[in-house]
């Protein structure tokens, strides 16, 4: 009888329920498991920042939900779900580094033999936010090396229909803090030992920085889009570059971004008959 | 600097006395000053518009004056539509909504009605998830149905899933046959929560359906209840052929040729009526239904909402894959029933008819249909074998009145 009390808690004994998330597998996983990612991670560097590191995100994520409505969510519906209720902090940690954790290594190009530069597609929205690519190079990589504990750095598209095209912009997200539009509650984009906590000035109103944010945008609304990202949690680069090798990091980074893989995110400015494409959505 | 000035008069002086511009347009004088006032606005705008193009959002400059909102609304800050916005979601929900892990395949109830299982997809695992051999306590139980019956757990019968697996798959093919030869296929099934089961099932087969109860006498007294019914006469396309109408009102009303019951136990007079009519029926017989009561039996769990919605599924799946085929041969010009009798071509297609006959194009009712039944190797020998079990009828009774057996 204590047993199956026991039991009917979730989480006690792991290894008797049914897993619902499994690490999911990059291309060429056996090749990565094997060498690494030649020019950015050896083989147990790898294996450290992904699979050790997945694995374990992914077993509290299955400990956490498990017997939860939120079993069977892929974890960025999870993400959404929960960002405002502070609860269900620990799980929204979860399932936010794993989303992360997996889209940073997916936007790595592991392929020595190629070498990826952003295409004749995405060359002039660069320049149209950031003058030049090395200006982007420089101001992205600084702001990772500024970011004082862990977190993410984002390249990210905002929905901004009066342009031609949205405007990119690079967003830092604070330990496990997400990009994503409907949990920006959780965006954790301010390092907040630095802010003034007790004080709300400049935080509302007419002259306010979140003014150009006011914009109403309809619930499920897409805002902003991620395109890339880098995690710069120590244990990623911690095994390969030491302790004050963040710097160095960053830039061998930077050369294995996968930008074909950024540009499938981009939103194509809408055309002139917007309405057609909704038409054929909406099957009417 | 000059024109600047003058356009800033220019607007205030537009902004108080709009209805006057009529008169205004008499003038030369004041013409000219409105012409450069609007000039001076365009160039504005377009300056405004080049500029913000080289900028970044946060420095950009947006005209704030209302006025010119309504002229120019471009140049005002505008949030896409929530179509749009939802066009965008759906989009980045396809690309990066699977991210972070890989989630294990699992039971999804909605499936069971957007994609249900086909025959094939039948397995013991299958019905086992789906409670199928759930069977009820072992003293409420229909001695009828011990072949059906593994054995005893917990005090309740379970059902052999082997049975269920085969009895379900002869059900199919029934089902899938009935529907290759245009057959009138029922789905009915009048539980709580059954009603999309069937509706779907019979959506999948292009059949007929009835999840409120059954009114007796539908079929016995079928002239009376359902003789205001609208019928229609369709082609070997199912597409309609208007102009029958007449002749459709003298005619006597349709049965369907297979009925599939989902709950028999609530549905004995539907049950009976079928078979004193001599159609067909299926039914899911739990372990204290009867089975004599329906022509094929699926030994199963009446109560289970999934169970059902697995069985109806797979019974519609088999009769899409019918009605697939069924109008594959109808291209090919191979009719697979015995069309209408009686029916006589309206005037309007009768010179139509007359004139395609002649090009070789697609059959029509009788004259075509007759060489067909020729070709329809399935119905040859039909009328036949009614004719020997007559025969053999009469000759049992002419037997029991020499012996005297009554």
């Amino acid at each position: 009888m204590i047993i199956r009390s026991f039991t009917r808690r979730s989480g006690v004994f792991p290894s008797l329920a049914q897993k619902s998330h499994h690490v999911p597998a990059l291309l060429n996983h056996p090749e990565l498991e094997a060498n690494g990612i030649p020019g950015l991670f050896s083989k147990e560097g790898f294996r450290i920042a992904y699979t050790q590191y997945q694995k374990h995100v992914i077993e509290q994520l299955n400990t956490m939900t498990s017997g939860s409505k939120y079993e069977n969510m892929d974890p960025k519906s999870v993400v959404v779900d929960i960002a405002r209720d502070p609860t269900t902090a620990y799980m929204f940690n979860v399932a936010s580094m794993a989303f992360n954790n997996h889209f940073f290594f997916r936007g790595i190009n592991t392929n020595p033999n190629v070498q990826s530069t952003p295409s004749a597609a995405l060359q002039p929205l660069i320049n149209r936010n950031f003058s030049s690519l090395d200006s982007l190079r420089e101001t992205f990589l600084l702001t990772a090396d500024a970011m004082f504990g862990p977190g993410f750095v984002w390249l990210v598209q905002t929905d901004d229909a009066s342009a031609a095209a949205g405007s990119l912009r690079i967003l830092s997200t604070y330990i496990a803090g997400s990009p994503l539009s409907g949990a920006h509650y959780r965006r954790q984009a301010v390092d907040m030992n630095t802010e003034n906590t007790d004080s709300y000035a400049g935080a509302f109103g007419a002259s306010s920085r979140a003014r150009d944010n006011k914009a109403k945008k309809p619930l499920g609304g897409v805002d902003v889009t991620p395109l890339l990202c880098v995690n710069t949690w120590e244990h990623v680069w911690l095994h390969d570059y030491g302790i004050g090798g963040k710097m160095k990091y960053l830039e061998r980074w930077w050369d294995k971004i996968d930008w074909a893989q950024a540009e499938q995110f981009v939103s194509k400015p809408a055309p002139r008959s917007m309405s057609q494409g909704i038409h054929k959505f909406a099957g009417i | 600097m000059i024109i600047r000035h003058v356009a800033r008069a220019g607007r205030s002086a537009l902004a108080q006395r709009p209805a006057q511009s009529w008169r205004r347009f008499l003038s030369t004088q004041v013409d000219s000053i409105e012409a450069t006032a609007e000039n001076s606005f365009k160039q504005l705008h377009s300056l405004e518009a080049q500029v913000n193009a080289n900028v970044p959002l946060q420095d950009a400059v947006h005209s704030l004056d209302p006025e010119t909102a309504e002229k120019d609304p471009s140049s005002v800050q505008h949030t896409a539509s929530v179509a749009e916005q939802y066009y965008r979601y759906k989009q980045l929900q396809a690309q990066m909504g699977k991210l972070g892990s890989d989630i294990s395949p699992h039971y999804q109830p909605h499936t069971l009605l957007s994609n249900p299982p086909r025959p094939a997809d039948v397995t013991l695992e299958l019905l086992l998830a789906s409670e199928a051999h759930q069977g009820h306590a072992t003293s409420l139980w229909n001695p009828a149905n011990a072949r059906y019956i593994q054995g005893v757990r917990q005090g309740v019968h379970i059902i052999s899933l082997e049975a269920t697996a085969a009895h379900l798959r002869r059900a199919a093919k029934v089902v899938q046959e009935v529907s290759k030869r245009g057959g009138l296929v029922l789905f009915v099934g009048t539980r709580d929560g059954q009603d999309r089961t069937v509706a779907r099932a019979s959506q999948l087969a292009k059949g007929y359906h009835l999840f409120e109860r059954w009114i007796p006498g539908s079929i016995t007294n079928g002239q009376q209840i359902l003789g205001k019914c609208r019928t229609k006469v369709v082609n070997e396309k199912d597409e309609e052929i208007p102009g029958f109408e007449e002749q459709l009102l003298e005619r006597p009303v349709l049965r369907p040729d297979l009925v599939v019951c989902l709950n028999p136990l609530e549905n004995y007079v539907l049950l009976h009526e079928c078979a004193l009519n001599n159609i067909p029926t299926i039914g899911v017989i739990d372990t204290n239904a009867d089975p004599t009561w329906v022509t094929y039996p699926i030994p199963a769990n009446d109560d289970s909402l999934r169970c059902i919605q697995v069985i109806a599924g797979v019974l519609g799946r088999a009769g899409e894959a019918g009605q697939k085929e069924r109008l594959a041969l109808a291209e090919t010009g191979r009719i697979t029933y015995r069309p209408a009798q009686n029916l006589q071509l309206p005037e309007a297609l009768q010179d139509k008819v007359g004139a395609s006959e002649e090009a070789g194009a697609d059959p029509e009712l009788n004259g075509e249909a007759a060489r067909n039944l020729g070709r329809d190797d399935s119905l040859e020998g039909t009328d036949e074998l009614g004719e020997r079990l007559d025969a053999a009828h009469n000759r049992e009774l002419s037997d029991h009145a020499i012996r005297g057996i009554k």
